[in-house]
């Protein structure tokens, strides 16, 4: 879901940062002044996993589920094609998800190396908390599959999606085997490097 | 359009290449590092958001009219599924681009980046050509591209997109070009 993805881009940085703050504040203190090389590893891991994970997998959702990729808050998104100003919407969502891992990864290390890493956890748990409350109250717009219009004026037209309609849930799934296995990977070579 | 995104993705990183030739030629592995995570960053911010843009705004002008498919994704998880080839398209060429940069920079043959770049702009420029007709006459779907319903590609608002875009991306790339020379 859009509400998820671009602040999961962020978490994911600051979560790589906080398993690899031995090695991170390490090479920093070795570094003096300039940035070192854990900067930048850490980085290249937090922009590859947005860029290649997340984007990819929410633009998926988002050009085949449109009205339930956003549970439903703009009917914009399904009314891309061939309108200039609505078609920027999926852009702007693959540019925020970046920036997000880029503003996360910035955030962490400056805490990490400026003594306020007491800071990283609790951030990127909140944020993590908040999202899921924010998807929680728009209750039951995740579970049910159609249009923004259907949501908001039908509701009974919509399919739940444990009935699998058009095959989304395969398709979901797919998406979060490829999602969990990428960030497992990650995470178990920043736990590795540190 | 996806045939000329992907010459320009590897012109793309063929220019950074050159941007940051003093990095490359340093030997430091930080720098060269730094130069990689640029290029990724420069891809998934001012590459593959016009990608998807042109995708999901004008489907089959976007894949030339190659495939019908691409008009109707809605609620059909393979063929929505191309998202993922549509990003690669756009990531992974700049980082051959770049790669390839590095390479030729590290062998002393800096000369056959540029050579490089403006052999993928003359690339695009010649596919244009080719493909003059499809580029510059818009048909909103493959039916319509049968049925040779077209419009300009200079009307409003299709020929707005494209300019905010195309400042957007050769705007980005002088600016960066120029940034890591000077911080070379």
């Amino acid at each position: 879901m859009v509400q998820i993805d671009i602040p999961a881009a962020f978490i994911s940085s600051m979560l790589f940062l906080d398993v690899g703050r031995t090695v991170v504040k390490r090479e920093a203190k070795e570094a003096g002044e300039k940035r070192p090389a854990a900067y930048y590893r850490f980085l290249f891991r937090s922009v590859f996993f947005a860029g290649a994970v997340i984007a990819p997998a929410g633009i998926y959702l988002l050009a085949g589920w449109p009205g339930w990729e956003q549970i439903y808050w703009t009917e914009r998104v399904e009314n891309v094609i061939f309108h200039w100003v609505n078609a920027m919407l999926p852009a702007l969502f693959v540019l925020a998800i970046v920036l997000g891992a880029y503003f996360g990864h910035v955030l962490g290390y400056y805490w990490l190396t400026t003594g306020r890493e007491k800071l990283i956890r609790p951030t990127y748990l909140t944020l993590l908390v908040a999202v899921s409350v924010l998807v929680l109250v728009n209750y039951p717009s995740f579970t049910l599959m159609g249009t923004y219009q259907q949501y908001h004026h039908d509701p009974q037209a919509m399919t739940p999606v444990w009935e699998n309609p058009y095959d989304f849930v395969l398709g979901w799934v797919l998406v979060m085997v490829y999602f969990t296995a990428a960030f497992v990977y990650l995470l178990v070579k920043t736990i590795k490097e540190a | 359009m996806l045939a000329i995104d992907v010459p320009i993705a590897v012109l793309s990183g063929l220019v950074l290449a050159e941007g940051g030739e003093k990095l490359i030629k340093s030997g430091d592995d930080d720098k060269r590092l730094f130069l990689r995570v640029f290029a990724l960053m420069y891809a998934a911010i001012f590459i593959a958001p016009i990608t998807v843009y042109f995708f999901l705004g004008w489907p089959a002008w976007e894949v030339n009219y190659m495939w019908e498919w691409v008009d109707d994704i809605l609620d059909k998880p393979h063929r929505a599924g191309f998202a993922f080839v549509l990003l690669a398209c756009a990531v992974v060429p700049t980082f051959l681009g770049l790669e390839l940069g590095g390479y030729l920079i590290r062998k002393g043959k800096e000369k056959w980046v540029r050579i490089g770049y403006i052999a993928m702009l003359v690339l695009t420029g010649l596919i244009i050509l080719a493909l003059y007709d499809m580029t510059f006459n818009v048909f909103s779907t493959h039916e319509k591209y049968r049925a040779g319903e077209s419009y300009s590609f200079w009307t409003f608002p299709f020929v707005a997109g494209w300019a905010i875009t195309a400042a957007y991306f050769w705007g980005s790339l002088i600016v960066f070009y120029l940034w890591l020379k000077k911080r070379s």
